[in-house]
């Protein structure tokens, strides 16, 4: 039986390769998603995803192709149209969902994240339940129960600390309080403010693959 | 001084500029003043993302905030003291070794 293939989103964050590394020990095939939230972030911080994926395929001996999707406009239409407490959960909602649409067309079983419960904000149960109603394939979630302790050793030990913890912008959009506890209802009355599907497709329809043996494409 | 503190933001990854006075901006004018100065602009309600060729990518926030992608305090002065003149009409006379007199740059590299 081939093994299994799983689309990792990598944000340039500590997380995520730490969640990609356990994949691939795991026997995962990986591609990585990340999704580009210029200009509220800056390019210091989007040049951590090459470097990462990089750092990763060095690690575990794997080709690991990393495709790019812009976000910043799905990121804007959210924050012009919905409840501004409640742009991260729309945010995470539209990137899993984009992430899926491209990860399914290339041939993937599961998309993956980096996330663990309670470590910002927004990464709550109730907001993940309610962030998961769009995505086409099942998501794997590696790091869920763990500690962040335990993630930044792991880190370290792969080699991708340094780099997640360089120069960078963090996102610059965050409200001043996300919401904690967002619940079904009002996760899809919010996204229906905006023309969801049609957001989704124009990113998967720009999404491409990063050279990353070349100068990344800005 | 029209700026009351610039500091690192808090990832450390830029540099934020806070206004001396607060003003609660309307982003819908704030995106047209700035466009007629011949800034780009991306509105996003709570903040626009400012650029233009002589400055570094500026966001604003509606509380006046300001964060400027650069850790250059003084090239950071210089292109919110732009921005915020050209979104307010507030400007910016003091020059930046005055903040650094005034204890003002909380930046290690304030004065290289």
């Amino acid at each position: 039986m081939p093994p299994s293939k799983a689309a990792i989103l990598i944000s340039g964050g500590i997380d995520s390769p730490v969640a990609a590394y356990l994949l691939a020990r795991s026997g995962f095939d990986l591609m990585a998603i990340n999704l580009d939230n210029r200009p509220f972030t800056d390019d210091n911080q989007f040049e951590k995803a090459p470097s990462l994926v990089r750092k990763l395929e060095q690690v575990t001996g794997k080709r690991i192709p990393l495709w790019v999707a812009p976000h910043g406009p799905n990121q804007v239409q959210l924050a012009r149209n919905a409840d501004r407490h409640m742009q991260c959960v729309l945010c995470r909602r539209m990137m899993w969902s984009v992430a899926a649409e491209i990860a399914k067309a290339e041939g993937c079983d599961y998309i993956a994240t980096g996330e663990s419960l309670g470590q910002v904000a927004s990464q709550t149960l109730p907001n993940i339940r309610a962030e998961n109603e769009e995505p086409c394939l099942p998501m794997l979630r590696p790091l869920i129960g763990w500690d962040k302790r335990e993630i930044e050793a792991v880190a370290k030990s792969i080699g991708t600390w340094e780099i997640s913890t360089g120069p960078g912008v963090c996102c610059t959009i965050v409200p001043d309080k996300p919401v904690t506890n967002a619940t079904l209802f009002r996760t899809d009355a919010e996204a229906a403010k905006v023309d969801f599907a049609g957001l989704r497709a124009k990113a998967v329809g720009e999404a491409y693959v990063h050279d990353l043996q070349g100068n990344p494409a800005v | 001084m029209i700026f009351r503190e610039i500091r690192p933001c808090r990832t450390k990854g830029a540099l934020e500029v806070l206004p001396e006075d607060p003003v609660d901006l309307r982003m819908d004018t704030v995106e047209r003043v700035l466009q007629d100065a011949r800034f780009k602009v991306v509105n996003a309600a709570i903040l626009v993302v400012a650029k233009r060729d002589d400055i570094t990518e500026t966001t604003l926030y509606e509380d006046g905030r300001m964060l400027v992608k650069s850790l250059d305090p003084r090239e950071v002065h210089r292109s919110a003291a732009r921005v915020f003149e050209a979104a307010t009409g507030y400007r910016e006379d003091a020059p930046y070794d005055r903040y650094v007199d005034a204890g003002r740059v909380r930046v290690p590299s304030a004065r290289p």
